[in-house]
C-alpha cells in the first residue's frame, strides 16, 4: 500500500517567487496597456485569466497533487493535465490582449514570436516537448532531480502556451488561424498526438517508469495499474478538452454577400 | 404546378456564395470520409489476401483489422454521406458552418478512439462490440474495450450534434418540422399545397436527422450501463438489452449511410438529365414511411437469439421487407425514369449514380433474403451477410458519395474531369461487382464470416476475389486522384460568387 500525503502541500519557494514575479511583471504591462485597450471589462478579464493561470500552476505543483507526483504516476499526470490544458490556455487568454499587438516587442523577440506562433511550429514544439519528456530516460531524470523536474513542467507550460496561441488568437492577430478548416485540422492534430501517447501509456503491457514500482508499498502490478489510470487521465479528459476547445474557438464565418461573378 | 410552387432540384446544384462556409465544411466531411474509406479499404484488402492464403496475418491481428475495418467503414461512409446531404441542403437552407465543424471534430475524435482501441489497445471484438465479449476479451484489456466504447460515444455525439443542427435549421427555414416533412401535403393526399414544399434533399435530410437522433440516442443508452459496469456501479448488464441497443445504433448508422446517399441522387441527378425531380406525393410518402421503418429492421440480426420476443422477430422481418418498398418504388424507379431517354451525358458522376442504383438493388435483394427467417438461420453466419452489405456500401453508398462529390466539382471546379476517368468509374463497377460476387458465392457455399483462419477449400473464392479487389483499389485510386486534382479549384470557388442557373 502506497502512503499518500493527502493534506500535504509542498511549498516551493523558487517557484512561488517566480510566479509572483511573473504576476507583478504582468500587472505592470497590463497597467500600461489598459489605456490602449480602452475596454475595462476586457482588460479586467485578461488580468483575472492570467492570474488564474498562475494559480492553477501553483495548485498543480504545490498542492497534494504535486506533492504526490513522485509516488503515483496518475497524480503526476493530473499535474501535467492541469499545466497543459488549464494553466497554459488561461495564460494565453490573459496574455493575448497584451501580446497580440506585437509592435511594442523588440525586433528579435518579435521575429521569434512570429516564428513560434506559426501553427506547424507550435504543434511541432508542443508535440516534441510532450513526447520527449515522456521518454523513460527523460522522465526518470526528472523524477530524480528537482531542478530537471521544474524544467519539465516549464517545458509543458511554454510548449502548450505556444500550442494554444494560434487557436485562441483572433484570425486578424498575430499567429491566429484564419479559417475554420485550419482550426479543425489544428485541434485534431493536437488531440491525435496527445491521444496516441495516452493510449500507448494506457495500453502498455509493461511499466514505462520503474521509479513508480520502487516507491515504498508499490509493486510492478500496482505500478502498471497506476500507469493505466494515468493514461486514462490523459486520454479521456484530453478528448473532452479538445471538444470544448473546438466549441470555443471555431467561429461562425462572416456571411458573405452574394455578388455577381465578374 | 409552377417552379415557384415546387422547388426544382436542377436549380440548386450550383452553390452560391452565401452558403460557401457551410459548403466548405460539407466538402471537408466528404474528403475526410472518403479518405478514411481508402485507408479502411486497404485493411479490407489485407483481410482478403489473408483469407486467400496469400498473406499470413495472426488471428489476433486479423480480428483487430476486421474490427477497425468494419467500424471505420461505417463511420467513414456515413461521414461522407453527412457531408453530401449538408452540401445539398445548404444550397437553399442556411446551415451553421460552426455547428458542422464542431460535429466533425467530435466525430473524428471518436474515430481516433476506435483506432487507438484496435491498433494500440488490441481490441478485436468486432464492430458490433457485442456485450459481454468486449469486457471478457482474452487478448485485449478492459481499457481497450472502454476506449472502443468511448470512440462510439464521441461518434454518436458528433452524429447527434449534426442531426440536431439539421433539424433546427430546417425548422427555422420552413417554420415547423411538419412543414419540413411536407405533412399537410402528405396527409391531404397531395391536394393541400398551401405550404411551400421542401426539396427532396431537404425532406430526406429531416428524415435522416430524426433517425440519426434515434440511432445516437440508442448508442448512448447502450453505453451508459456498460460504463456503469466498468466502474463497478452495476454488476452485470442484460445481454439481450445490450444487443438490441447496439444494433439499433450500429445497424441504423449503416442504414443511414445508404439512405442519405440516396438523397444525394435527388440532389444531383436532375442536373445531368435536365429533368426536375420535385417533391411529389409518392416521394413525400416514401420518405416519411422510412422514419419508422428504418428503426425496425435492425432486429433481423437477432433471429438466432431465442430469448428475443417472437413479436420483435416478426416486426424485424416485416420492417426489413417494408423498408425496401419505398426505396425501390420511389427512388430507384424514379431515378431510372429520370435517366430514361433524357439524353444524359455519361460522365463520371452519372456513371457512379447508375452503379449506385444497381448496387442498392442487388444489396437490397441480398438483405431481403437474409431478413427471411428460414434463410437467415442458414445464411446469417456465412459470408452472405458481408456480401449484401458490401454490395450496398461499395456499389451503393460509396458510389453515390463519390458521384455527388464529383458533381460538386463539376459545378465548381475550373478543371474538368479527365476523359479517361470515365474508364475508372466503369472499372470501379467491374472490380466491385467481381469482389462482391465472390462474397455471395462464398456465402452460398457456407463459408463462415468472421473467421480469421480459412480452410484451404474456402480459399479459392478469396483467390478469385483478389484480382477484383485490386481492380477496385486501382479504380478508386484513379478516381480519387482525379477528384483531388479538381478539388482545390472548387474549394477556392466556394469563396467566389457563382451565378445560379
Amino acid at each position: 500500500m502506497i502512503d499518500l500525503f493527502i493534506w500535504e502541500w509542498e511549498w516551493q519557494l523558487p517557484l512561488f517567487a517566480t510566479l509572483v514575479t511573473v504576476e507583478v511583471g504582468y500587472i505592470a504591462l497590463w497597467a500600461r496597456s489598459t489605456r490602449r485597450l480602452r475596454n475595462t471589462v476586457q482588460s479586467a478579464a485578461a488580468l483575472a485569466l492570467f492570474t488564474s493561470g498562475l494559480v492553477v500552476v501553483a495548485l498543480a505543483v504545490m498542492s497534494p497533487i504535486g506533492a504526490n507526483d513522485e509516488r503515483l504516476l496518475s497524480m503526476h499526470m493530473v499535474e501535467h493535465d492541469l499545466i497543459m490544458w488549464f494553466a497554459a490556455p488561461l495564460l494565453v487568454l490573459g496574455g493575448i490582449p497584451l501580446l497580440a499587438d506585437e509592435r511594442w516587442l523588440p525586433a528579435p523577440l518579435r521575429r521569434w514570436f512570429v516564428f513560434l506562433t506559426r501553427p506547424a511550429v507550435a504543434w511541432t514544439v508542443s508535440t516534441s516537448l510532450l513526447w520527449l519528456w515522456h521518454a523513460p530516460p527523460a522522465y526518470g531524470l526528472a523524477l530524480s532531480n528537482v531542478a530537471v523536474h521544474g524544467v519539465e513542467h516549464a517545458c509543458y507550460l511554454v510548449g502548450y502556451s505556444i500550442y494554444w496561441w494560434p487557436l485562441i488568437a483572433a484570425p486578424s492577430t498575430l499567429g491566429g488561424l484564419n479559417s475554420s478548416v485550419s482550426r479543425v485540422g489544428y485541434i485534431l492534430a493536437g488531440a491525435t498526438q496527445s491521444g496516441l501517447l495516452a493510449a500507448l501509456l494506457a495500453f502498455a503491457g509493461s511499466v514505462w517508469y520503474p521509479h513508480y514500482s520502487l516507491v515504498p508499498g508499490a509493486t510492478v502490478s500496482t505500478a502498471l495499474a497506476d500507469q493505466r489510470i494515468a493514461g486514462a487521465l490523459m486520454l479521456y479528459p484530453g478528448a473532452i478538452l479538445f471538444v470544448v476547445a473546438a466549441a470555443l474557438t471555431i467561429r461562425e464565418p462572416v456571411v458573405e454577400s452574394i455578388t455577381s461573378a465578374g | 404546378m409552377t417552379a415557384a410552387e415546387r422547388p426544382v432540384s436542377t436549380a440548386v446544384l450550383a452553390p452560391n456564395r452565401a452558403n460557401g462556409a457551410a459548403l466548405r465544411a460539407s466538402m471537408a466531411y466528404m474528403v475526410a470520409g472518403l479518405g478514411t474509406v481508402l485507408l479502411m479499404g486497404l485493411l479490407g484488402l489485407l483481410m482478403r489476401l489473408d483469407q486467400a492464403g496469400m498473406l499470413v496475418i495472426s488471428p489476433a491481428w486479423f480480428y483487430r483489422v476486421m474490427t477497425l475495418h468494419g467500424s471505420g467503414m461505417i463511420a467513414a461512409v456515413l461521414l461522407a454521406a453527412l457531408g453530401g446531404i449538408a452540401a445539398g441542403v445548404s444550397a437553399t437552407t442556411p446551415l451553421s458552418a460552426r455547428a458542422l465543424w464542431i460535429a466533425l471534430v467530435v466525430y473524428m475524435i471518436g474515430n481516433g478512439f476506435v483506432i487507438f482501441a484496435t491498433l494500440v489497445g488490441g481490441f478485436g471484438g468486432g464492430w458490433t462490440v457485442l456485450y459481454p465479449l468486449p469486457e471478457h476479451g482474452i487478448v485485449w484489456s478492459l481499457q481497450a474495450a472502454l476506449a472502443m466504447y468511448a470512440g462510439y460515444f464521441f461518434v454518436a455525439l458528433g452524429l447527434l450534434i449534426f442531426c440536431v443542427h439539421i433539424l433546427i435549421a430546417m425548422k427555422r427555414a420552413r417554420g415547423s418540422l411538419a412543414k419540413a416533412l411536407a405533412w399537410r401535403f402528405l396527409f391531404s393526399l397531395g391536394r393541400d399545397k398551401r405550404d411551400a414544399l421542401p426539396r427532396p434533399v431537404e425532406l430526406i435530410a429531416v428524415v435522416i436527422a430524426i433517425d440519426g437522433i434515434a440511432a445516437a440516442a440508442a448508442g448512448l443508452i447502450y453505453l451508459v450501463p456498460l460504463f456503469a459496469q466498468a466502474s463497478g456501479v452495476v454488476t452485470s448488464v442484460d445481454a439481450l438489452f445490450a444487443k438490441n441497443f447496439v444494433l439499433l445504433f450500429g445497424h441504423t448508422m449503416a442504414n443511414l449511410s445508404i439512405y442519405i446517399t440516396a438523397g444525394l441522387v435527388y440532389a444531383a441527378l436532375p442536373a445531368y438529365t435536365g429533368r426536375a425531380w420535385p417533391t411529389s406525393w409518392p416521394v413525400a410518402a416514401a420518405w416519411n414511411l422510412i422514419i419508422p421503418l428504418m428503426l425496425l429492421n435492425y432486429s433481423h440480426h437477432l433471429y438466432a437469439d431465442f430469448a428475443q420476443p417472437v413479436g420483435l422477430q416478426l416486426l424485424g422481418e416485416i420492417g426489413s421487407y417494408a423498408v425496401a418498398l419505398p426505396s425501390f418504388i420511389v427512388t430507384i424507379i424514379g431515378a431510372l425514369a429520370l435517366i430514361y431517354r433524357s439524353g444524359i451525358r455519361w460522365t463520371v458522376a452519372p456513371i457512379l449514380f447508375a452503379l449506385g442504383l444497381w448496387g442498392w438493388v442487388f444489396g437490397g435483394l441480398g438483405a431481403l433474403l437474409d431478413a427471411t427467417i428460414p434463410v437467415n438461420q442458414v445464411m446469417h453466419n456465412t459470408l452472405w451477410v458481408p456480401a449484401h452489405f458490401h454490395t450496398y456500401f461499395v456499389l451503393g453508398a460509396l458510389a453515390f458519395a463519390l458521384a455527388y462529390l464529383s458533381s460538386i466539382l463539376d459545378a465548381l471546379s475550373e478543371t474538368s474531369e479527365r476523359r479517361g476517368t470515365r474508364a475508372a468509374a466503369w472499372l470501379y463497377g467491374i472490380g466491385g461487382a467481381g469482389f462482391i460476387l465472390m462474397f455471395f458465392v462464398s456465402g452460398a457455399n457456407s463459408v463462415p464470416r468472421r473467421f480469421a483462419v480459412h480452410l484451404p477449400e474456402w480459399q479459392v473464392y478469396a483467390r478469385i476475389a483478389v484480382p477484383f479487389v485490386l481492380l477496385l483499389a486501382l479504380s478508386l485510386a484513379w478516381l480519387s486522384w482525379d477528384l483531388a486534382t479538381r478539388f482545390g479549384s472548387a474549394w477556392r470557388a466556394t469563396r467566389r460568387a457563382v451565378a445560379e442557373p
